[in-house]
């Protein structure tokens, strides 16, 4: 692009009301009727889109956030929620700011959507008309995979914990419920589910609650994998040095059924095991609104999506995001990484609007900050670029990074991080 | 509070400046930094307004391996000199207010 785009936009900029909707740098004409970009999930992902939609875009677009529930709880941080060193409250913010910014924000839910006519259904609502449709469905769960988890009694007897917000709660309850003594049980799915080193943090917060509150107790982690997922050398460390002889590992756990009356977890291959409080995280895909769309084109479970803009593969015009898309080589599920996915989709979006070329060379970065106890926490970090000849992200191995122990430092700046993409997502 | 404004004005002029074919790249690049900077956060640090050669200075130090970091030596590696330079024009320019 030329420097003359830019001497006209600074001019505009410097011409208009201060915080107003700002035109940004893409050069549609004002004449051009505005053109509305829809966005289904208010998380990490959605909101981000919806976010710098509105920015980016100025007074050329109209972006709409659909969102079912009233406020954003936070699944990063909320294991220190179940662990009881941080309150609900504390990881949940609103979407007032956001409304402030130029985004017309819904509450309602999208049940389907219309590709032909560009439209999304809502639960309540009458029907959004789209030029582009950006879905950050989240994922949902595939109980039938489970016998005995078919039951809207059993789903909440074993919360999975997996979205934050009412299971978060409900699971801290049985936790404190639970007697001194007790086995407090964590059933991990197959990979690829959401956020890789999360159980083995949830683990460590149990732990952390237990040796205080109940050290006779313990924690069992079952997991549906045949090692740890993430940070294997420093979770172990945490589990026998921290938590020696709380925190217990299983490999090779995968769950097939539940009988409720025995609280008895039933596995493929692994022997039965009995526990007091069954937190069980089934398998899971993308949210159930990307099946309407027919963007579920992976294995029936996630969406592929070209990378250079997060446009499905299957479906023009409906651009994925976060932990429902078919990730690239390294690329973890998680809150981040969906956070970085809505900056480079809300700018497809608007230069596909513009008839504008898109970023030829897009880079992205992942941190997850894992907290071993209240306040000491441990990271894994890693960047993505695009590889033009690959077409898919490819992680850089010079820029891949974990941290040799757990320490105080990178607990103060993972609580600083989720202040930080908190305010960059809804602020 | 978000300084919309100023990084506006900096993403539309950046292209002379840094010799970038396209400032809105620039501005992507920048997003990628905003998930643990955004504006005016007080933690890390804030990089809008600071000067060009301190940004400029601490990146390339980052990614040479000179200065230690938790975080920051790996996300710079990922990163190419070139990119970390115009990283450092755009923050410079985005004045914090
Ligand atoms: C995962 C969070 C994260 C991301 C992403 C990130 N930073 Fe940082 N940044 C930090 C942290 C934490 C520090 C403190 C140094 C450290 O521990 O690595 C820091 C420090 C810095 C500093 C040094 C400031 C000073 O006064 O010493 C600069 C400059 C900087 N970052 C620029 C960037 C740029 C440019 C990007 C995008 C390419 C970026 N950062 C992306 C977390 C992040």
């Amino acid at each position: 692009m030329s420097a003359d785009v830019g001497r006209r936009c600074a001019l505009r900029t410097i011409g208009s009301a201060p915080l107003l909707a700002l035109p940004g740098c893409s050069p549609i004409p004002a004449s051009r009727a505005k053109r509305r970009i829809v966005v289904v999930g208010g998380g990490f992902g959605g909101a981000t889109a919806a976010r710098y939609a509105a920015m980016w875009g100025g007074d050329s677009v109209d972006v709409t956030l659909v969102e079912r529930d009233d406020a954003f709880v936070s699944c990063p941080l909320s294991n220190l929620v179940l662990a009881g060193s941080r309150t609900l409250a504390d990881i949940t913010v609103g979407y007032d700011a956001l409304a402030r910014r130029g985004v017309r924000v819904i509450h309602d839910s999208a049940v389907a959507v219309d590709p032909e006519r560009q439209r999304v259904r809502l639960a309540r609502g009458d029907d959004l008309r789209y030029d582009r449709l950006i879905l950050s469905p989240g994922i949902d769960f595939f109980y039938d995979r489970i016998a005995g988890l078919d039951t809207r009694e059993a789903r909440e007897r074993f919360p999975h914990a997996w979205r934050a917000g009412p299971q978060t709660v409900s699971l801290r309850r049985q936790l404190e419920a639970m007697r001194d003594g007790g086995v407090f049980a964590i059933s991990i799915p197959r990979a690829p589910y959401r956020c890789p080193p999360a159980p083995y943090e949830r683990a460590c917060q149990v732990a952390w609650y237990l040796k205080r509150a109940k050290p006779s107790s313990k924690v069992l982690i079952l997991d549906g994998n045949e090692d740890v997922q993430s940070e294997k050398a420093l979770f172990a460390k945490a589990w026998n040095d921290d938590y020696r002889g709380i925190v217990e590992y299983r490999p090779d756990c995968v769950l097939t059924g539940i009988d409720a009356a025995t609280r008895t977890m039933r596995f493929e291959v692994a022997e039965d095991v009995t526990a007091d409080v069954i937190n069980i995280i089934p398998p899971h895909g993308a949210g159930d609104i990307a099946r309407s769309a027919g963007v579920v084109t992976a294995n029936g479970q996630w969406c592929e999506v070209h990378f250079l803009t997060f446009e499905s593969v299957k479906v023009p015009g409906i651009h994925v995001l976060g932990d429902a898309i078919q990730v690239a080589p390294l690329m973890p599920k998680s809150g981040h990484m969906a956070n970085q996915h809505g900056k480079v989709a809300a700018a497809a979006a608007l230069a596909a609007l513009a008839e504008q070329p898109v970023n030829a060379s897009p880079v992205l970065n992942n941190v997850c900050y894992s907290f071993i106890n209240d306040r000491e926490a441990a990271h894994i970090v890693s960047v993505h670029r695009y590889d033009a000849t690959q077409q898919t992200f490819v992680s850089v191995p010079e820029a891949r990074g974990v941290s040799e122990e757990k320490s105080a430092l990178d607990g103060d700046y993972g609580f600083a991080w989720a202040r930080a993409i908190w305010t960059d997502m809804l602020g | 509070m978000y300084r919309a404004i100023a990084i506006v004005i900096a993403s539309c002029t950046l292209g002379a400046m840094a010799g970038h074919a396209n400032p809105l790249d620039v501005r992507a690049l920048a997003a990628s930094c905003a998930s643990c900077h955004p504006p005016a956060a007080s933690l890390p640090v804030p990089l809008e307004g600071q000067p060009r050669e301190m940004l400029a200075s601490r990146l390339h130090g980052f990614r040479d391996g000179s200065l230690h970091g938790t975080v920051m030596p790996q996300i710079a590696k990922g990163y190419t000199i070139d990119e970390l330079d115009a990283l450092a024009d755009y923050f410079a320019q985005a004045r914090a207010r």
